[in-house]
């Protein structure tokens, strides 16, 4: 965990665990370090995602930041992850394929945080006269059956 | 030889490294050349303009011209180029050197197809009437790209 994020859990718990035991008088000069065991919900871990074209355009930006509570998780994860927090995109991340260093993945490929993580909507290089074919890797619109 | 350029495609540059590549066992050599047209479903384009994620689609260039020397024992050659393009310029060129004709015209083919598939390059058309990504699922619903249905 990086300092700073170890900063930012310190500073939410300083802020949020007063007030959830506020109506607990007898405990109110309690420290934060003995208070009770609850969770936070907090995201820590930063995936970067590298965007194209129509993705690019939409967020304004080449590289967006989906935060997540744990370093490993699967594309399809992020993409869940990216919907919440990016709405702007949500409409095209059924449509992308995940790259994960540079290779195409599978939904279910466990990405780690400092991957090369890219999300690419449909491709369309070269020229414009050879219909798309069925062979074409799945993308991800599995995600909705 | 795979690249991706800025500036002018050199294909007989691309044509030759195929060619050199088989040592003087070519016998055919197939050149395709894509190039950028003034229309797009009835839409009058202005220029084009390309994009890609340069060091993944170098590889899956790299990827294609190896499957196709494999499958048809050819040497296959591959350029691309990037930003904007003026109509009539050439965005890819794909050359295929084999010793028998058929297999070069063959082998071209199956890497062009391929190559639509799967390299991360995208294509804006830019019209007089807007602009949109080629292939954007939502092109018409994004605000910034205002494609008219003219399948009506």
């Amino acid at each position: 965990m990086t300092s700073a994020a170890r900063n930012f859990i310190l500073l939410t718990q300083q802020k949020i665990a007063p007030s959830r035991f506020s109506n607990m008088a007898s405990s109110s000069s309690t420290h934060v370090s003995t208070a009770p065991n609850f969770d936070i919900e907090i995201a820590d871990v930063e995936f970067s995602i590298l965007l194209f074209a129509a993705l690019k355009d939409a967020a304004r930006s080449a590289e967006i930041i989906v935060r997540a509570k744990k370093a490993s998780l699967t594309a399809r994860e992020l993409l869940e992850l990216c919907a919440q927090q990016h709405f702007v995109l949500a409409r095209w991340l059924p449509h992308v394929r995940v790259a994960v260093n540079q290779e195409y993945v599978a939904l279910e490929k466990i990405i780690e945080a400092d991957d090369e993580i890219a999300f690419l909507p449909p491709v369309a290089g070269g020229a414009g006269f050879i219909p798309t074919r069925s062979s074409t890797p799945a993308r991800s619109s599995t995600l909705q059956p | 030889m795979i690249t991706i350029v800025d500036g002018e495609i050199d294909a007989a540059e691309i044509e030759r490294a195929a060619q050199d590549a088989l040592q003087g066992g070519a016998g055919a050599v197939v050149r395709f050349t894509g190039t950028v047209r003034n229309l797009s479903e009835g839409h009058d384009i202005a220029y084009l303009e390309y994009e890609a994620y340069r060091p993944m689609a170098k590889r899956q260039m790299q990827l294609i011209a190896e499957e196709t020397e494999n499958r048809w024992g050819c040497a296959c050659s591959m350029a691309h180029r990037l930003g904007r393009l003026e109509i009539g310029e050439a965005s890819v060129v794909v050359v295929v050197a084999a010793p028998p004709r058929r297999e070069a015209f063959e082998a071209c083919a199956f890497a062009m197809d391929r190559f639509k598939e799967s390299v991360p390059i995208w294509k804006k058309e830019v019209a007089r009437d807007g602009f949109w990504w080629v292939e954007d699922p939502l092109a018409g619903k994004n605000p910034l790209a205002s494609k008219p249905d003219t399948s009506k």
